[in-house]
């Protein structure tokens, strides 16, 4: 028994390895003709194979669907099923010919959770004719799909040596200038004067400077750029991604961010964890990001959770 | 002189709601927001690329909407009030031009270390009036006694 070929396995252009067939005596015509109940002489009686002025007696149109359909069933394996074959008989084909059976891959989709395969077939003659022509689905079996997604854990131990949790997984520094705390401000436009007046901020805020907005930690955060990518293995799980995004993002200040200040940001992964929600598997990594200004001094620990979704029922979508 | 109102700790009634804010975030404001937070991912600005992915339309960052709620804080708390703390969890998406209208409630009040403390809940709906990101702060506020 040859190993079982999984859908994942099969790329549209690929064809099977041909099945050859022959030379096909009379005895297999016969054999063929009692299973099928199809006593038509053409098939074995040398008399009337002369008067019709035939070669040789002739082989059954069902006999060379039969081989097709041999040929993708050995091939799909004890998982597979053949969903569908449909021949169309163009050249006869007579006693002592050798057949090959060809099937090329020509679709593949997921239709109803059946994972399926459509084949252009053809038999092929001594002389290189294709005398047989048709089409097949084949549904086969898919990893992905295989187990018990409760059974299923997407997280790894490289994961985790990737992530480096616990540790400092990176150090970044970020210049934070008057302009582009006004043009973040203004992102979500936010006319605040403290964003953008200096001379207001310095008269009415309670820092007497220009300060960034709240939310300002989310465009020093190297994640975010992805100017630290610890987790490229989030697109090339087997499954089908079915969303992502930030699921949560925390901050406590000590000191204000200062247009003028150099922001210094370690980030340290703590947590990656996996559970079920309603777009599927749920990956989430959980970091914290520590900034400090140019002194040393602490300005904000922010804590931050990405989250991205799969299908564990579905492969991933090429 | 350009002035803002100014909130005291004084004036604050635990259970109160704060002034709302209704945001409609244009594509325009979701690419600029990419650009002010160097955060580049195609979902908030290709729609071919945000329909592959299931989406009707692009969606407003997580962060964007955070901002927002940050704004209904800083409005309120006036230019001596400081956001000490927030934090904002994603529940659902929000689409572009959908209106988002940014609510807060005061949930506590007190001192530590010589701070007034005012712990506020947040949360944001859409265009429905379903809640899509929710969010708790403590901001810091000044006293009407010094």
């Amino acid at each position: 028994m040859t190993a079982q070929v999984y859908f994942e396995d099969v790329a549209v252009g690929m064809q099977l390895c041909p099945l050859t067939k022959g030379p096909l005596t009379i005895k297999d015509l016969v054999k063929f003709a009692a299973a099928t109940n199809d006593y038509s002489e053409i098939h074995y009686d040398e008399s009337v194979v002369r008067e019709r002025n035939l070669p040789a007696p002739v082989i059954h149109g069902p006999l060379k669907s039969a081989f097709l359909a041999q040929l993708l069933t050995g091939w799909a394996g004890a998982e597979g099923v053949l969903k569908k074959l449909t021949c169309h008989y163009r050249g006869m084909d007579v006693a002592g010919e050798i057949l090959t059976c060809h099937a090329k891959v020509v679709a593949t989709s997921i239709q109803a959770e059946e994972h399926l395969v459509e084949c252009e077939v053809w038999t092929e003659n001594s002389k290189g004719e294709a005398t047989t022509r048709g089409t097949a689905v084949v549904a086969l079996p898919s990893r992905a799909a295989r187990r018990d997604p409760k059974e299923i854990s997407l997280i790894t131990g490289e994961m985790r040596r990737d992530l480096r949790l616990g540790m400092v997984a990176g150090r970044f520094e970020y210049e934070v200038d008057r302009k582009w705390i006004d043009r973040f401000a203004a992102a979500f436009e936010d006319p605040n004067p403290l964003w953008h007046d200096e001379e207001f901020a310095r008269r009415e805020g309670r820092f007497n400077a220009l300060i960034a907005p709240p939310t300002f930690f989310a465009a020093l955060d190297p994640v975010e750029t992805k100017e630290l990518l610890l987790d490229p293995w989030v697109e090339t799980l087997p499954y089908k991604n079915t969303g992502g995004g930030n699921a949560f993002n925390e901050v406590e200040y000590y000191l204000p961010i200062r247009a003028g200040d150099r922001i210094g940001v370690e980030v340290t992964y703590t947590d990656i964890y996996e559970r079920d929600g309603r777009s599927g598997r749920l990956l989430i990594r959980v970091r914290e990001n520590v900034l400090r200004n140019q002194e040393g001094a602490l300005v904000a620990r922010a804590r931050s959770g990405h989250i991205r979704s799969y299908d564990l029922t579905q492969p991933r979508e090429a | 002189m350009l002035t803002r109102s100014q909130c005291y700790y004084e004036d604050v009634e635990v259970g109160a709601e704060i002034p709302r804010l209704v945001k409609v975030p244009t594509t325009i404001a979701l690419v600029r927001y990419c650009a002010a937070a160097n955060d580049f991912s195609p979902i908030h600005f290709d729609e071919p690329y945000a329909r592959t992915r299931g989406m009707k339309s692009v969606i407003v960052q997580g962060f964007f909407k955070a901002a927002c709620l940050g704004q209904l804080l800083t409005d309120w708390a006036g230019p001596k009030g400081w956001v000490k703390k927030i934090a904002t969890k994603y529940q659902r998406i929000n689409a572009p031009y959908d209106p988002m209208t940014c609510r807060g409630r005061v949930t506590r009040k007190y001192m530590e270390a010589e701070a007034h403390l005012v712990e506020v809940e947040m949360w944001l709906e859409n265009g429905k009036g379903e809640v899509t990101t929710t969010g708790q702060a403590t901001v810091l506020l000044p006293s009407r006694e010094g």
